[in-house]
C-alpha cells in the first residue's frame, strides 16, 4: 500500500470524529492554536477542525497548508454534510463543481473528474448562510466547499482535492438531532470514504516529487557556485541514470578542474544512444 | 471508469451534441459556462489526466484557421491549420501537447460547420489553387472520429470546394468514413515510427502492421495518401528499422498515388519543453536536448536524419515529394 498523505479540512468535530478515529489521529498543541488540529504518529495524516462557513474554511485550509510538511502528493480533502431538496438522508456524494453566488459575484470550480466510480458525483451550490429553501431541485447546498477549494486549488494539483458531502436534510427531513445523525451517517459511509480516498492515494503514488541529486561529492572536490549546482544536478541525474554511479566518481578522479569534469559528463551524455 | 462530459450550457440542446452523448454509456454530465473554466486552469496533472480523461463539448468562438509555421508544406505555398479537438487518445511519450495544454481532456468544438464556412472563403479566394489546410495538430484527426463523426461532416464539404487541398493526419486505424469513393483535394496522411520504438513510446498506436493493411484499403479506394516521419527518431538500431519500415510502407503505395512524405526530428519549444522535462525527469528520450538559437529545443541530430533520409527516401518517392521539417541549428 503507498503511503497516505492526507490533509482533512472539517468544519465540525462531531463530522470528523468518525476520520479521527479510522486514521487514529490525535490532537496536536501547536500554538497560537487558532484551530484545532489532529494528526497520526507518522506525521502524513493531519485534520483541522475549521468551523462553520466559508471563510473558515478558506483560512483552516491555508492554516494547515503552513503547519503540516508540503508534500506533492498531499491529498486534500474537505468532508461535511449537506442539504438538499430531494436526495435520500445518509447519500453520500463525490461533487465535482462548486457553485458560488453572491451580490457581488459567481464563480465555478471544477474537481478533476479522474475518479468518478464507487462514489456517485454530483454537484453542490455553497452558501454563506445555511438554506432551507432548496431553490435548485437537483443541487446540494453546503457552507465550506467554495472556501476550501478556492484556497486549495492554488496549491494542490487538481487531481488530488476531494470534497464529499454527506446529505443530513432534505425538504421532507429537517436537520433536527444533527450530532446524533451526523455522527451515524458519518460511521455508516466511512468505509465508502477510505476506499475513495485509496483511490487518490493510487494516483497521488504516481506523481514524482522533484528529482534531487546530491552533489556533495563533486562539492568535495570542485567550488560549486549556485549557477552550477543546478547545471551539475542536472548532469549528474542523468548520467547516473544511463551510466552509474561509480563511473561518475571515475570522472570526477580524473578531472582536473570542474570545467574539465563538466565536459567530460557532457560528453559521456551525448555519446548515448537511447536503447530501446 | 464511467466517462465524464463537460458540456458547454449554449449548446446542450444541439443535435450533434445529444448524438456524441449518445455514444457512451450512461455517462456523468456536468454543465459548464466556457469550457476554459475547466481546460485552462492551472495546477493540472496532464499525465494523470491521461489515465481517464474526460470529454468537453465546446463551441469555437474564432480563430477556426490558422497559419502554420512559415517553412510548414508539403508542396503548395500557402498553409494553414484547424483543430476541431485538443488532446489525442493515443498517449504518445514526446507528443508535444502534454507541454502545450494543461490539460489532457478532450475538447471538442461541435460548430464544424464554422471552419467548413472559413474555408469555403479561402476556397474562392484567388490563392485557393495554392493553399493547403491541415487537420491534425493539436489532435489525431480520426482517432476519435467514432465519437465526433466529424469526418463525415469533412466529407461533405470537401465535396463543394474544388482548389483547396486537405489533409487529415492520423496514426488510427478509424477509416470506416472513408471507404468510399476517393476525393482528389484530400489527402490521408499517416504517421509512422518504426515498431520497435511505437510499441514503447507510442501508446495505443496499433501495430505498423495494422495500420498499412489500412493504408492499402485506402489505396485500393483511390485515396492519395501521405506519409509522415515526423518525428524521425534516433535509437540504438534505428538504421535497420527504419530500412524495414521504407519497405513495409513503399512496397504497398504506387506512385501515382503518393501524395509525399515529410520527416523531421522530435523539437519543442521551449516552454513545452520545460513542462515535458517536469513529467517526464527520468525519460531518458529527452535526456540530449540542448536548446538552440529560435529557443527551439531537439536533439542535435537533424543532420544525421537529413543525411540517411536524403539517401534513402529517394529510393522509393519521388524527390519532389519529399519534404524536410529540419532547420538549422
Amino acid at each position: 500500500m503507498n503511503k497516505k498523505n492526507l490533509r482533512f479540512i472539517i468544519a465540525l468535530s462531531v463530522e470528523a470524529k468518525s476520520i479521527i478515529e479510522l486514521y487514529k489521529l490525535k490532537e496536536i498543541n501547536l500554538p497560537p492554536n487558532i484551530f484545532k488540529i489532529y494528526k497520526n504518529i507518522d506525521l502524513n495524516i493531519w485534520l483541522i477542525i475549521s468551523g462553520i462557513g466559508n471563510v473558515n474554511s478558506a483560512a483552516a485550509t491555508i492554516y494547515l497548508y503552513k503547519s503540516s510538511p508540503k508534500n506533492k502528493k498531499n491529498i486534500w480533502i474537505n468532508v461535511g454534510m449537506a442539504g438538499s431538496k430531494n436526495f435520500d438522508v445518509g447519500s453520500i456524494f463525490n461533487i465535482k463543481k462548486v457553485s458560488y453566488k453572491n451580490t457581488l459575484k459567481e464563480e465555478s470550480f471544477y474537481l478533476s473528474t479522474l475518479v468518478n466510480t464507487k462514489i456517485p458525483i454530483n454537484e453542490i451550490v455553497s452558501v454563506d448562510t445555511p438554506e432551507y429553501n432548496f431553490k435548485k431541485k437537483k443541487s446540494i447546498y453546503e457552507m465550506e466547499g467554495y472556501g476550501f477549494i478556492k484556497t486549495v486549488e492554488r496549491f494542490c494539483s487538481r487531481e488530488l482535492i476531494i470534497i464529499i458531502k454527506i446529505i443530513s436534510d432534505n425538504e421532507k427531513i429537517p436537520p433536527i438531532n444533527f450530532i446524533k445523525t451526523t455522527k451515524h451517517f458519518m460511521k455508516s459511509n466511512i468505509k465508502a470514504l477510505e476506499e475513495l480516498i485509496n483511490d487518490y492515494i493510487k494516483i497521488s503514488s504516481s506523481i514524482k516529487n522533484k528529482r534531487k541529486y546530491n552533489i556533495n561529492i563533486i562539492n568535495k572536490k570542485f567550488h560549486i557556485t549556485y549557477s552550477s549546482k543546478v547545471i551539475i544536478e542536472d548532469l549528474a541525474f542523468k548520467f547516473e541514470k544511463i551510466y552509474s554511479r561509480k563511473e561518475l566518481e571515475i570522472i570526477l578522479s580524473e578531472a582536473k578542474t570542474l570545467k574539465d569534469f563538466i565536459r567530460e559528463v557532457k560528453k559521456k551524455i551525448n555519446s548515448y544512444v537511447l536503447k530501446i | 471508469m464511467k466517462k465524464v462530459i463537460y458540456i458547454e450550457k449554449s449548446i446542450k440542446n444541439l443535435a450533434r451534441v445529444k448524438a456524441i452523448i449518445r455514444r457512451f454509456r450512461d455517462p456523468s454530465i456536468i454543465y459548464i459556462n466556457r469550457y476554459t473554466e475547466v481546460f485552462n486552469k492551472k495546477n493540472q496533472n496532464f499525465p494523470l489526466q491521461k489515465k481517464n480523461p474526460a470529454v468537453i463539448l465546446a463551441k469555437k468562438q474564432g480563430n477556426f484557421l490558422l497559419k502554420t509555421p512559415e517553412s510548414y508544406t508539403i508542396g503548395r505555398k500557402n498553409n494553414y491549420y484547424f483543430s476541431y479537438m485538443y488532446n489525442c487518445i493515443f498517449d504518445c511519450r514526446y507528443c508535444f501537447l502534454q507541454g502545450l495544454y494543461n490539460s489532457s481532456n478532450f475538447v471538442i468544438f461541435i460548430n464544424y460547420e464554422d471552419y467548413f464556412n472559413e474555408i469555403g472563403l479561402l476556397d474562392s479566394s484567388h490563392i485557393a489553387n495554392d493553399t493547403t489546410i491541415f487537420s491534425g495538430y493539436d489532435c489525431d484527426s480520426l482517432a476519435y472520429d467514432s465519437i465526433s463523426n466529424f469526418s463525415e461532416s469533412v466529407l461533405k464539404s470537401f465535396n463543394k470546394f474544388k482548389k483547396i487541398e486537405l489533409e487529415i493526419r492520423t496514426k488510427s486505424t478509424y477509416v470506416k468514413p472513408f471507404m468510399r469513393k476517393s476525393m482528389q483535394n484530400i489527402i490521408l496522411a499517416f504517421s509512422f515510427t518504426p515498431e520497435r520504438f511505437s510499441s514503447k513510446y507510442e501508446l495505443g498506436v496499433a501495430s505498423n502492421k495494422k495500420r498499412v493493411k489500412v493504408l492499402q484499403n485506402l489505396i485500393n479506394k483511390g485515396w492519395k495518401v501521405g506519409i509522415r516521419f515526423d518525428p524521425f527518431v534516433i535509437y540504438e538500431g534505428w538504421e535497420k528499422d527504419y530500412l524495414n519500415l521504407f519497405e513495409l510502407i513503399f512496397s504497398k503505395i504506387p506512385t501515382e498515388q503518393m501524395h509525399s512524405v515529410t520527416y523531421g526530428n522530435i523539437r519543442f519549444p521551449k516552454n513545452i519543453f520545460s513542462k515535458i522535462k517536469k513529467y517526464y525527469a527520468e525519460e531518458k528520450l529527452f535526456f540530449k536536448f540542448s536548446k538552440y538559437k529560435s529557443n527551439i529545443y531537439d536533439e542535435d541530430n537533424g543532420e544525421l536524419i537529413n543525411n540517411f533520409c536524403s539517401r534513402y527516401l529517394i529510393n522509393y518517392v519521388d524527390k519532389n515529394k519529399i519534404y524536410c521539417n529540419i532547420h538549422e541549428r
